[in-house]
C-alpha cells in the first residue's frame, strides 16, 4: 500500500504540476478551451487516419515542435505519459515486427520489412496523440475544460463528476497518508500492511473518505453551488479570431495530410 | 429572524439528534449553541443551511420556510463556516476559494476577484492570497474560510465549534474577529469563553433537547445546569 | 485495457464515440430523473476509490504480466447502471486528459469496453439477479466474481476486436484474443474478490448504502432486451465472419475416422428427410443461396436470430394463453 498510495501521491503532484503550469500559461490561456479541444481532437484524427505505412505522419512533428519552443512544458512531464501509452504500443509494434513479413516500398525507391515500417508508424502516432493531450491540459485549466466540454453539450452531471473525482482523489490521498502513519505507528516492527488488514484499511478509508467527501460537498452547496450554473460559467462563447485560427489550424492538418500521401509506402 | 418550531431530526437507522427544539432568534443577535459532543449543536446549523432533512416541526429564515424548494434563497441569506477547515477549501489558491461563492452567486470574475481582495484585507490574509490551502495554519485555515464566507455578505452566520484546533492566542484573535462582524450569528461551541466573549444569548442543548435559552451571562453562570448538561 | 489513440482508425474510434456518446446521454437522464442528490459526494468519491484502485498494479501469476482493476462492477454494486457508467466514464476522461492513459480518440471504446459491459449487460443479468437483497454473504461473493469476470472477458475481447478492426496490428486474432482473455480472467477474478470485501464491509458499516428504492439501481427488462437483441444482431452479422472454417470438434473427429471425410448414409427414410431438410433449408451452410460473399453470410445470421426471436415470442404466448386458461 506504501508505494501504492507513493505512485498515487506522485500522479496527484503531477496533477497539480499541471494545473499550477495551466493556470501561469499565458500565450494559450486566451484561446477559449473548446477550440483547443476541437484542435486536439483534429490533430489526433488526422494523425491516426494515416495508414501503417504511411511515413507521412512524421510531417505532424512539425506542430508539437513549434509549440514545444512556444509554451516550454517540462519534459519529464511529457516523458512520464509516454511511458504509460509505451507497453501496449510497443507490444503492438513488435508483434507486427514478428507477423508482417511484407516488403513495403518506400518513396525515393527505399525498400524495407513492412513490420519495421508500421512498427514505426505506430510509435510516431503515439508519440504525436500523447503530445496533443498533454498540450491540451497544459494550455487549459481543469475549469475551462469543465466549460469546454459543457459547451459541447456533455450532461452537466457528467462534467460535475470529472471535476468532483479530481477533488477527492486529494482527499482519498490525504485520508491514506493520515491512516498509513497511524498503523505504522502501531506496527513499527513491519515494513509495510499486512495483507490480512488490507481490506479492512481500504473500506475504512473508503468510509473516511465518503465522510469528508459529504461535509465538502455540504460546503459547497452552502456557498450556493448549482452543478449546472457552475459548469456553465465556465463556459465561453467563441470570438470571430478564435474561429479563424481554428479554421486555419484545420486547414493546416488537412494540408498536412494530404501532403503526407507523398510518403506513403507500398506493400508487396 | 431565525424561528424553530417543534423541530425534530433523525438520522438513518432512527438515530434522533433533535427532539422537540422551538427557539427564536431575532435579527442582529449574538446566540451560543452550548452542549457537549454529540448533543445536537452541528445537526442544529445544518438543518438550519437545509443540509438536513427534517422529520417533524419546521424552520423559518427571515420568513422563508426552510425547504427543497426554498434552498436557494436560504443558502443565499446563511454564511456557514464548517468545523473543519479543510471542507471548505478545496481550490487551488486561497484568492480562487474566496471567489468560488461569488461566482456561485453570479458575480463576473473581475468584481469578484475585488471583492475577495477587500475580505482578505478586512482580515488581514491578503498575504495568503496565493497560496495553496494545504500550506496554511489552523489559524490561517480558519480565517481563510470566514474570508469565503464573509465576503458573500450573509445575512445570518453559523459557525460550528470556529475555536476547536486553534491555539490560545489564535482563538483570542478569532474571538475579536467575531466580535467585530455585524449581523446575526448563532455559534456552536463547547468552549464557554468563546461564548461569554462574544455572544449575549445562549442555548443549551442535552441529549439532543434544548434545556435552556436566554441571556448569555445568566445561563453561564448556572453552574448546575453546565454541569448537568456536561459543560463543566 | 486502455486503448491508446495509436491502435485505433477514426472510423472504429469515431463510432465507439458515438456510441458511448449515446450511452452517457441515456444514463445522464435516467440519473437526472430518478437520482437522489445526496448521492452526489458517493458518486465523486466512488470514483476517486476507482481511480486510485485503477493505478494499483497487480502481478498475476504465472503470467510474467500485471493488470489493474476496471473498477465498473465495483461502481454498479454500490450506486446502479446508470450512475456508475457515468462516473466510469468521468474515470475515464481523467485519465485520458492528465495522464495519456487512453487515448482522447479512444475514449469511447474504452468506455464502452469498460464500463458497457459491467454496467449494463454483467450488472443487471449476472450480478443483481444472484446477490438480489445483499443478505446472502454467499451470494454476494459468488455475484461480484462471476460478474466481474464475464465483464472484463467481454470488455478486453472488444479491445481486440476494435484493434483488428482498425488495422494497426498484424497479430492474428488467435493469438491475440489468447493473450488478452486469460489475462483479463484472473484481473477479473482478483477484483470480484475485492468487489465483494468492499460491499460485505460496507453492508455492516453504512447499510443504508444498499437500500434499492430510490437509487436508480435497475435497468429496465426492455432495456436488458433491446440490448440482447443488439447483441445478437452484432455476434450473428458481424462477428460471425471472423469464425475458424475449420471443421468443428465433431467433424475434425469423424474426418479423422473416416477417410473420405463424410458418413456413409442410406436408406429411403434418410433420403425422405434429406429431401425435407433441402427444401426447408434456405439458409444452408449459413448463407443465402445465389447471394454469394460477406453479404450472404450476414443477412443468414441476421435472419436467424430473427426467426428464432420471432419462435421463442410466438411459443412463450402461446405458454402464457394456457396457463390463463387453466
Amino acid at each position: 500500500m506504501k508505494d501504492s498510495a507513493a505512485g498515487i501521491a506522485s500522479s496527484m503532484a503531477s496533477m497539480r504540476e499541471l494545473e499550477i503550469f495551466s493556470a501561469s500559461d499565458a500565450r494559450f490561456s486566451s484561446l477559449g478551451a473548446p477550440v483547443k479541444i476541437l484542435a486536439s481532437f483534429v490533430f489526433i484524427l488526422c494523425v491516426v487516419s494515416f495508414g501503417v505505412y504511411d511515413l507521412g505522419v512524421m510531417l505532424f512533428f512539425v506542430f508539437p515542435a513549434a509549440l514545444w519552443f512556444v509554451v516550454k512544458p517540462p519534459a519529464r512531464i511529457f516523458f512520464n505519459r509516454l511511458l504509460i501509452v509505451l507497453p501496449f504500443v510497443v507490444f503492438t509494434g513488435i508483434s507486427n515486427l514478428i507477423f508482417d513479413n511484407s516488403v513495403v516500398e518506400l518513396p525515393f525507391g527505399f525498400q524495407t520489412r513492412g513490420g519495421a515500417v508500421s512498427f514505426f508508424t505506430i510509435l510516431c502516432k503515439a508519440v504525436l496523440c500523447v503530445g496533443a493531450a498533454l498540450f491540451l491540459v497544459l494550455t487549459t485549466p481543469i475549469n475551462a475544460i469543465a466549460g469546454g466540454l459543457r459547451r459541447f453539450k456533455l450532461p452537466c452531471v457528467l462534467v460535475l463528476q470529472t471535476v468532483l473525482t479530481l477533488r477527492y482523489l486529494e482527499v482519498m490521498l490525504d485520508e491514506a497518508r493520515r491512516m498509513h502513519c497511524a498503523y505504522s505507528l502501531r506496527a513499527p516492527n513491519l515494513s509495510g500492511i499486512r495483507i490480512s488488514d488490507w481490506h479492512k484499511i481500504v473500506a475504512r478509508l473508503f468510509l473516511r473518505s465518503l465522510d469528508r467527501a459529504e461535509n465538502i460537498y455540504s460546503a459547497m452547496l452552502c456557498r450556493g453551488f448549482c452543478a449546472r450554473k457552475t459548469m456553465d460559467f465556465y463556459k465561453t462563447k467563441e470570438s470571430f479570431a478564435e474561429i479563424a485560427a481554428l479554421l486555419c489550424f484545420v486547414f493546416a492538418c488537412v494540408f498536412l495530410r494530404a501532403a503526407g500521401w507523398i510518403f506513403k509506402g507500398a506493400a508487396w | 429572524m431565525v424561528k424553530i418550531e417543534n423541530l425534530s431530526v433523525e438520522y438513518g437507522g432512527g438515530n434522533c439528534a433533535l427532539k422537540d427544539v422551538s427557539l427564536e432568534i431575532k435579527d442582529g443577535e449574538s446566540v451560543a449553541l452550548l452542549g457537549a459532543n454529540g448533543a445536537g449543536k452541528s445537526t442544529l446549523l445544518k438543518t438550519l443551511a437545509g443540509l438536513n432533512k427534517i422529520s417533524s416541526g419546521f424552520v423559518e429564515i427571515s420568513g422563508v420556510r426552510v425547504e427543497r424548494k426554498n434552498l436557494r434563497k436560504i443558502r443565499s441569506d446563511i454564511g456557514f463556516v464548517f468545523q473543519n477547515s479543510d471542507d471548505q477549501l478545496f481550490s487551488l489558491t486561497v484568492e480562487e476559494d474566496v471567489v468560488f461563492g461569488l461566482r456561485n452567486m453570479g458575480i463576473d470574475f473581475q468584481k469578484s476577484k475585488e471583492i475577495a481582495g477587500e475580505t482578505m484585507e478586512r482580515l488581514n490574509i491578503s498575504h495568503l492570497a496565493n497560496r495553496s490551502p494545504s500550506r496554511l495554519s489552523e489559524g490561517e485555515k480558519k480565517r481563510a474560510a470566514i474570508a469565503c464566507i464573509l465576503a458573500m455578505k450573509p445575512k445570518i452566520l453559523l459557525f460550528d465549534e470556529p475555536t476547536s484546533q486553534l491555539d490560545a492566542r489564535s482563538t483570542r484573535l478569532l474571538c475579536e474577529l467575531l466580535k467585530s462582524l455585524n449581523g446575526t450569528k448563532i455559534i456552536a461551541t463547547h468552549d464557554l469563553n468563546v461564548a461569554r466573549s462574544v455572544c449575549g444569548k445562549a442555548a443549551v442543548l442535552d441529549n439532543s433537547r434544548l434545556v435552556k435559552f436566554g441571556d448569555a451571562s445568566e445561563i453561564l453562570s448556572d453552574e448546575k445546569l453546565l454541569f448537568d448538561c456536561s459543560l463543566l | 485495457m486502455h486503448m491508446a489513440d495509436a491502435l485505433v482508425s477514426p472510423a472504429v474510434g469515431g463510432a465507439m464515440l458515438a456510441t458511448s456518446a449515446v450511452l452517457i446521454g441515456i444514463s445522464a437522464r435516467k440519473v437526472r430523473e430518478n437520482f437522489d442528490n445526496s448521492k452526489i459526494p458517493l458518486m465523486g468519491v466512488m470514483g476517486a476509490f476507482v481511480f486510485a484502485m485503477q493505478m494499483i498494479n497487480f502481478t498475476i501469476p504465472a503470467t510474467g504480466s500485471s493488470g489493474h482493476i476496471g473498477g465498473g462492477m465495483m461502481l454498479a454494486a454500490l450506486l446502479g447502471a446508470y450512475p456508475a457508467f457515468l462516473v466510469i466514464s468521468a474515470v475515464l476522461i481523467i485519465q485520458a486528459l492528465f495522464f495519456a492513459d487512453g487515448g482522447l480518440l479512444a475514449l469511447g471504446a474504452n468506455i464502452f469496453n469498460m464500463g458497457f459491459w459491467t454496467c449494463f449487460i454483467a450488472y443487471p443479468l449476472v450480478f443483481l439477479p444472484i446477490a438480489k437483497d445483499f443478505s446472502s454473504r454467499t451470494r454476494i461473493v459468488l455475484a461480484s466474481v462471476l460478474s466481474s469476470i464475464i465483464g472484463l472477458q467481454f470488455g478486453s475481447f472488444c479491445v481486440v476486436l476494435e484493434t483488428l478492426c482498425s488495422g494497426v496490428t498484424e497479430l492474428p486474432f488467435g493469438v491475440f484474443a489468447g493473450l488478452m482473455q486469460p489475462i483479463h480472467f484472473a484481473i477479473g477474478a482478483v477484483e470480484g474478490a475485492l468487489t465483494a470485501m468492499l460491499i460485505l464491509f460496507l453492508r455492516e458499516a453504512r447499510p443504508e448504502l444498499f437500500k434499492a428504492e430510490n437509487s436508480g439501481r435497475s435497468v429496465s427488462f426492455k432495456a436488458v432486451c433491446g440490448y440482447l437483441a443488439l447483441a445478437s444482431f452484432v455476434i450473428a452479422g458481424a462477428i460471425s465472419l471472423l469464425a475458424s472454417e475449420y471443421p468443428d470438434g465433431l467433424e475434425w473427429s469423424i474426418g479423422k475416422i473416416i477417410k473420405d471425410g463424410e458418413l456413409g448414409t442410406g436408406g429411403k427414410f434418410y433420403e425422405a428427410l434429406s429431401l425435407i431438410q433441402a427444401k426447408l433449408s434456405v439458409f444452408a451452410d449459413y448463407a443465402v443461396q445465389g447471394l454469394g460473399g460477406t453479404a450472404s453470410s450476414v443477412i443468414a445470421g441476421i435472419a436467424g436470430v430473427l426467426i428464432v426471436a420471432l419462435f421463442i415470442v410466438l411459443y412463450a404466448n402461446f405458454l402464457k394463453k394456457r396457463h390463463c386458461e387453466r
